[in-house]
């Protein structure tokens, strides 16, 4: 099954487990099933109309999945989804 | 509060310097304990995307930053914090930084650099229940020294109170063969002897001692004392903070001109910082000094 890693501020929402895996054959069913499982994750990731927040990364292994197919981007057993919040500022 | 490793510590100030007049930043990566006590083990340097305005905005590569992730976890670290540098800017948040924060329970380090030196470093962590709510609060940054001393075989230091080292005079000479100088003050010796004078940290004729040893140890607060033109002297409880203060820790006795609680602007990291401090609050010092000269009943004898 492919993994997803949390990160560090939503463990709290997924029982303080560093990785959750999913039962996904893209990256949107991946992330439904992992709010499915853990709902209390949903308004984090996604605004109140349903999208993914703008700060919020999805990367499958080490690609952007904006520059893939987005949600419709295949996943497969054994691929890595990372949650990236962005990090960024200035004075 | 965030637990930092001196060599973390100083890597990310220095990052700062280097990367001056741009922005800088990095991540933090350790351990979250109970009671949000963050632990920092490993810093990690990030490239700045922000071409475009580096002067005064950031952002690390999401690539970067998964990398970074992955190599933690070989480690057993999680990503905790992050830092950033403010150039010619206060170490304070911006809403800029406020509205660009998204990892909560982390700390934000933020290091002023004025003029390609780093002065102030300040953390603040990430609170809220979500983006509708959340808050950027001040956080103690605690420094740790450095483990396993290059020279384990001098003996151990002599530690003040607050457990720093302490500035020893090594040539003064102590009226108990089993105590330090200045636990054991020899008749007719001014107050603080025993205590080392940095003869090179002088401004108008007014010198800095040492109490604790800020050489020894890099840290944001300490003792030390001030010699004036006369020889007579003063104590001081330093530490580096803004905005500026100063007060009255004890009263003018006929022994020394007072004790001064003041703040310094520039980090204690060497001699010329230190004498940059004592410039910035001779003035004040040498008021106190010149009263106690006029007398005021407590010019000694
Ligand atoms: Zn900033």
């Amino acid at each position: 099954m492919p993994k997803i890693h949390i990160p560090t501020p939503l463990r709290q929402y997924v029982g303080k487990q560093p990785a959750v895996e999913v039962k996904a054959g893209t990256i949107g069913a991946a992330l439904s099933d992992l709010v499915a499982q853990h709902p209390d994750l949903r308004r984090h990731l996604y605004t109140d109309d349903g999208k993914l927040r703008a700060f919020v990364n999805v990367y499958l292994n080490d690609e952007d999945v904006r520059y893939l197919q987005k949600e419709a981007t295949a996943v497969k057993d054994g691929d890595s989804i990372s949650i990236v919040p962005s990090i960024a500022g200035g004075r | 509060m965030l637990k930092l490793p001196q060599s973390a510590y100083v890597s990310l100030r220095r990052h700062g310097e280097e990367t001056y007049p741009h922005e800088c930043c990095g991540v933090l990566l350790g351990q979250i304990g109970d009671n949000s006590v963050r632990t920092v083990t490993s810093v990690a340097r990030a490239g700045n995307t922000r071409t475009d305005s580096a002067h005064n905005r950031y952002n690390i590569d999401p690539k970067d930053l998964i990398r970074i992730q992955r190599e933690g976890r070989g480690r057993g670290e999680d990503i905790i914090g992050f830092y950033h540098s403010h150039p010619d800017h206060p170490a304070r948040w911006s809403q800029t930084d406020l509205a660009e924060a998204h990892w909560f329970g982390c700390s934000y380090v933020i290091t002023s650099v004025e003029k390609g030196k780093a002065v102030l470093t300040n953390s603040f962590e990430l609170t809220g229940s979500g983006e509708n709510h959340k808050k950027l609060v001040d956080e103690k940054i605690e420094v740790s020294p450095p483990e396993g001393s290059p020279d384990g075989n001098r003996p151990q230091k002599m530690r003040a109170a607050r457990g720093q080292p302490i500035g020893r005079d090594h040539a003064a000479i102590s009226a108990s063969p089993n105590d330090p100088a200045f636990v054991a003050r020899p008749a007719g010796k001014p107050v603080y002897y025993g205590f080392q004078v940095l003869d090179d940290v002088n401004v108008d004729g007014f010198t800095l001692g040492k109490i604790t040893d800020f050489e020894e140890e890099p840290c944001d607060s300490g003792d030390a004392f001030v010699v004036a033109p006369d020889n007579s002297r003063a104590g001081l409880v330093w530490e580096v903070h803004e905005p500026p203060y100063f007060e009255e820790v004890r009263p003018a006795d006929p022994e020394r001109w007072g004790v001064w609680a003041v703040s310094f602007p520039f980090p204690m990291t060497d001699r010329e910082n230190a004498r940059r401090n004592l410039q910035t609050v001779l003035p004040r010092l040498n008021e106190k000094w010149e009263a106690w000269r006029r007398g005021g009943g407590t010019k000694p004898r």
